[in-house]
Order: structure tokens, then sequence, then C-alpha cells
């Protein structure tokens, strides 16, 4: 059994909380059904919620009770972690402080990014389209650290017109 | 009388284009490509979007390997066998040869996958034909039992993501009873949840999220050599005749048991090459026929991918899903009817793949040179087009905010889980496959009076066994793979 990240088991605790929900939900259908049925509407969403559960408690139990091993790996399996190793990222090696500080600046631009598409989604039908698309792409632009004011104006204001010239004249989309 | 028309080859080019571009470019991906591109079919007749999609799809397995090749690093996970003796050849000054010889044996895999898809699949619906509503929940329980196989080495991992999307596809009004489920009082989830923006959501968005995560990490330069070298001559393709052929017969073969695709292919028909070989210590160090089972192998599960999904509507991998939830986009229900009722449709995927593989090998032949350049533009730049593109994509099904916030959603869970080690295919497997389970599971009771034994007819209790021997299968062998190095280890 390999080590669990906590990112992990909140994932866990995720699933057994949307699962809960469902349970909630589902006892909810039962009560409006009328008539006589072999599987009832609310049987799936049920059954599936509890398989849930108990697949997530199994896990949380031996994230809890078991200690963890090194997983024994197939030849297949070393040559793809090698390859992966050597060729598959181009990050590059940093130390453990400053991994911290990128996992942290990672998770700020994650917010911002969170936040900007929430502002986008909600004003996207009463601002419209051209306007809400341009402010998303030169966002997130800056979100990724570009830095000339002009590329960022050009760029934003090309994409979303190319983007509209797409979608609506080419294939009669209705964007507001 | 198959017609597709200028528009469906023209649709295939850009396909073959885009899919070449996302698949060589590290970070992005052939089925991040379809998924953005499924919303761009919606108002396209069928050759020209299955052209579209179908030429992005052969792109973007062959797009892999010019990264491979020239930069050592594959631009999916299909090419990274082909990293082990295609970037040598480049280090020698062959990147050209390796590049034409990767196109062709591409070509090649992919050429044969389609001929096995055209005999194979009308068979196989043949069979299919007879089936009942049991037999169809049969066919979907085997169909999410392949979560197994799709999820690396955590099965329960996999059976978690799978139920997430089978509790996803139980939202909206249930289609037995005619009541609302897990709607939460939303209008705009009575129809459910739209397949397009949760596929966008889980494969796009959060590869975005994934992208963002990392923007301010320093990166290693990606330096470019100039292209040395001539076309492959023909003397190395006769050598390679024979290994072209056995690697494409493996890839197809792969591509048809589902779950397993063309990450895993390339690496058989390499061990297979490799052992058969007059010369197997000139593997690893620039040697031609590496690159050739490597990439044989990887297109020919792209014809092979289709016989599951067009027969049986059991996409075998990722790519194969978001094909599916495109054949729904047009009004088609895929499986044996396919054939009987739209088989001109089943013809005219049948040529475009062939048209796909084509323009696959000229511009895999004669492109080289301006995909290199589209290498250098930066993902900075290209990320805050793809979120655009995600939701205008997602807007543009329904003109609903609903689905641009269900996506949304569906996108930070997707990065959450991609970061927590839960794979994605299988909840998308559970998005398309929930409703056909359920709704024929209830059927086939309603049908048989509440008797359970509508399940045991031979076909029922076939699948019914393929299914959980396909689901405990990975566990099993993890199970007998421990003994057996715990074994070795007592004895040596």
């Amino acid at each position: 059994m390999k080590k669990k990240s906590t990112i992990e088991i909140y994932m866990y605790f995720f699933f057994i909380v949307f699962a809960l929900v469902w349970i909630n939900e589902a006892s909810r259908i039962t009560m409006r059904v009328i008539g006589e049925m072999y599987i009832a509407p609310s049987t799936f969403p049920k059954y599936l919620s509890i398989a849930m559960i108990i697949l997530c408690v199994w896990e949380i139990a031996d994230w809890l009770l078991k200690k963890p091993a090194e997983v024994k790996k197939s030849e297949l399996d070393f040559m793809l972690e090698e390859q992966e190793n050597e060729n598959g990222s181009n990050a590059v090696t940093v130390s453990a402080e400053e991994e911290k500080k990128y996992v942290r600046d990672g998770y700020t631009r994650i917010g911002l990014l969170l936040l900007l598409c929430i502002f986008y989604v909600t004003l996207y039908k009463k601002v419209g389209y051209l306007v809400m698309t341009t402010l998303m792409v030169a966002g997130g632009l800056i979100i990724f650290r570009v830095k000339s004011p002009i590329r960022i104006l050009l760029t934003s204001v090309i994409t979303s017109g190319v983007l509209y010239y797409v979608f609506v004249n080419l294939l009669s989309v209705n964007l507001p | 009388m198959i017609s597709i028309g200028i528009s469906g080859v023209l649709s295939c080019i850009a396909g073959v284009f885009t899919g070449i571009v996302f698949g060589s470019i590290p970070g992005l991906t052939g089925t991040m490509a379809i998924a953005l591109l499924l919303p761009v079919t919606f108002g396209m007749d069928t050759g020209t979007a299955f052209g579209l999609l179908l030429g992005i799809y052969c792109g973007s397995t062959y797009g892999g390997s010019i990264t491979a090749i020239l930069i050592k690093t594959p631009g999916t996970p299909a090419a990274a066998c082909t990293v082990l003796d295609g970037h040598p050849l480049a280090v020698k000054g062959k990147a050209k040869e390796a590049l034409s010889l990767a196109a062709i044996a591409s070509f090649v895999g992919g050429v044969f996958s389609c001929a096995i898809l055209f005999f194979v699949a009308p068979q196989l619906a043949k069979i299919a034909i007879e089936f009942g509503p049991a037999e169809y929940f049969a066919v979907g329980l085997f169909g999410l039992s392949i979560v197994g196989c799709l999820s690396a080495n955590d099965v329960k991992k996999g059976a978690i993501s799978a139920l997430f999307g089978l509790m996803l596809s139980v939202i909206g009004v249930d289609p037995v009873a005619g009541v609302k489920r897990m709607t939460f009082n939303q209008v705009g989830l009575m129809n459910g949840i739209a397949l397009i923006p949760a596929l966008i959501g889980l494969f796009a968005m959060s590869e975005v999220f994934e992208k963002v995560s990392k923007a301010g990490r320093p990166q290693q330069r990606i330096d470019i050599k100039g292209l040395s070298g001539g076309i492959v001559s023909l003397k190395v393709l006769k050598e390679n005749a024979i290994n072209i052929l056995r690697s494409s017969a493996i890839g197809t073969v792969i591509g048809i048991i589902p779950g397993t695709g063309s990450a895993v292919s390339p690496w058989i028909a390499y061990s297979e090459a490799k052992r058969v070989s007059k010369q197997p210590n000139e593997f690893g160090k620039g040697c031609y026929a590496g690159v050739a089972a490597a990439e044989s192998a990887n297109n020919g599960v792209t014809g092979g991918a289709l016989v599951p999904l067009l027969t049986l509507g059991i996409p075998g991998d990722a790519v194969t899903a978001i094909l599916l939830g495109a054949l729904m986009i047009q009004g088609l229900t895929p499986g044996p009817l396919l054939f009987v009722e739209h088989a001109d449709v089943v013809h005219q995927i049948y040529l475009l793949l062939i048209i796909s593989n084509l323009f696959m090998l000229i511009f895999g032949l004669a492109g080289v040179p301006v995909f290199v350049k589209v290498l250098k533009v930066k993902t900075e730049y290209l990320m805050p087009v793809v979120i655009s593109l995600c939701f205008i994509g997602g807007f543009a099904i329904n003109n609903s905010v609903t689905d641009m916030m269900v996506l949304l959603l569906l996108g930070i869970a997707g990065y959450f889980m991609v970061r927590g080690g839960f794979p994605i295919p299988p909840a998308i497997l559970g998005i398309i496959l929930g409703g056909t389970v359920e709704s024929n599971f209830r059927r086939a009771l309603t049908m048989s009076r509440g008797s359970y034994s509508v399940f045991l007819t031979p076909i029922c209790v076939t699948f019914i066994c393929i299914s959980f021997a396909t689901f405990f299968a990975p566990a099993v062998l993890g199970i007998i793979r421990k003994k057996k190095s715990k074994k070795n280890a007592k004895n040596s």
C-alpha cells in the first residue's frame, strides 16, 4: 500500500459527503413516487451512494490502521517510471523550501482563476460574450504570468474576436 | 454509395492538423482536443463532424512522436516508447528518417486496424442485434467493469471514480418513472448533466487548473535543433515490413480489448520486436525497428478501439468515450442497430478513418517543419484561450449558464481527483453508461414482472462473468505477482 496524500484523504471525505447528500435526496424521491414498481427510482442512487461510502470508509480505515509499504513493481512499471523521470517532465528540480513556495503560489493562482471563472459565468449573460471573454482571456494571461500589457491586450481581443467569428458566423451559435 | 463530400475531407485535414499540434505539445492531449472541439461539431453533418474528430484522434496519436523523437519528451503517453530509439536516431543526425518512419509505420498501423474494424465489426453487430434490455444491461455492466483496467494500479480508486460518474448520471428526470431525481429544484438540471460540459470540465478544465498550479515553476527550456537527415530509405522499410505488420496486429488486438489502449500496446509490440530481432542489443541505441514497432502499435489501437464502441456501444478508453458522446450528439445510438439503421454512417466512419490516416502520412512526411514551429508557442498563451473555448463550448450546446457552472464544478472536481490519484476515464464511463445500465435493468425486470431469471440467458451470463473477471483481473494479477516475487525472493 502506498502512502496516501492529504488531497487524497480530503477527496474521500468529499465523496462521503457527496454520497450522504445523494442518500438524503433519494429518500425524498421515495416519498414522491406513487404506484408499485419493481425497482423504485430511488434504488440506484441510494445503493450507489452506499457503495461509495463503503469504499471511502475502507480507504480511510486503510490509511488509519495500516502502515504504508512500498508496492512491488513489475518490469513494465519500472520501464514506464524510468521513462517518465527521464523524459516525461521538463520541470527543474527544486529544494524543499522552494517546493513549498511553489505549491502555495500554485494554490493562490488556482484560487484567482476560480474567482475569474465564477465572475465570468455569473456575468456572462448580463454583460455579453465579447466584453466578458476579452476580460477572461486577459485575466487568464495575467494569472499565467504574461507581463507585456500590449501582448495581453492583443491576445485577448484577437482570441475573443476569432472565437466569436467561428461560433456565430461559421457555426450559427447564439452568443449573448 | 458512401458520400463524404469536400467538407468531410476538409474537416479530416483540419482534424489531423489539430490532432498533431495537440499531440505534439507536451501537456496538451488528443483527448483534450476532442473534448474541446466536440461542441463545434454540433451544427455539422455526421461526415464533417466525424472527419474532424477522427482526424484529431489519428493525428494526436502520431503527433506525440514528434517531440518524442526531437526533444526526448513524448507528447502523449502513447509515444513514451518511441523515445527509446527515436531520440537516439535524432542525436545521430537521422531525425527526418525517424520521423518519416514513424509516419509510415503509424499510417500502416492505422489502415491495418481500419481493415480489421471493417471485417470484425459487422460480424459482432450481427450477434448483438438479438439483444434485449437484459443483454444491454449486461453489456453496460461489462463496459463499467473495465474501470479495473483503466485504474492503473488502484482498482478501488477507479471504482470510486466510476461511482462518482454513475451518481452524476442519475441527475434529472427518471427515464422509467418520470420523476425528478437529484435536481435540487434547479430547472437547469431537469434534463440531467449535459455530457459535453461534463467531458470538457473533467478532461480540459481540470488540465487548465493543473497547468495554472505549475505556472510559476522554473521549466527546462525546450531546445529544438534543426531537422537533420532525409526521408527513410526503402531498404529500411523492407527490413521492417514484417515488424510493422506484426506490431499493427498487436496494437489492433489490444485496442479491441476495452480499457487497455494506446499507452500499453507500443511497449508490448516493442518488446516483441526486440525478442524476435537478430540484433536485440541495438534496441535503445537508435534502432529503426524500435520506432517502427512502437508507432505502428499505437496507431493500430485507433481502429481496434472503435470495434467495441460501434458494435456494443462500449467505449474502450477516454477518447472513444468522447466519440460515443459525439455519436449521441448526432442523434445516433452506438450498438448493433447502428449497422442496420445507419449503415451509411458506419461506412463513412471507415472511410474517414482511412482518409485521416492518409493525411496523417502526408503531414508526417511533409509538414514536420511547420509543427516544429508550433512547438515554440508558449503554454501561457494557449491556456487562457483553452479556458474561453471550454466555456463557450459548454454554453453553445444548450445556451445554458447552468452547463457552464456544471463544467466549472466538474473541472475543479477533476483537478482534485487527478491530484488525489483518482483516474478520470472511469467517471466519464459512469456518466455515459449509467443511464443505459439503470434503464435497461429496470426495463428487463418490468418485462419479466420482477423475475431475476431474465438475466440468466447465455449472453447475459457470459457478459456478467466477463465483467467480474475484467473488474477483478488487475487485483488478482497483482496478488499473483506479489506471491511470485515473494517466492523469488525466498529462492534467491
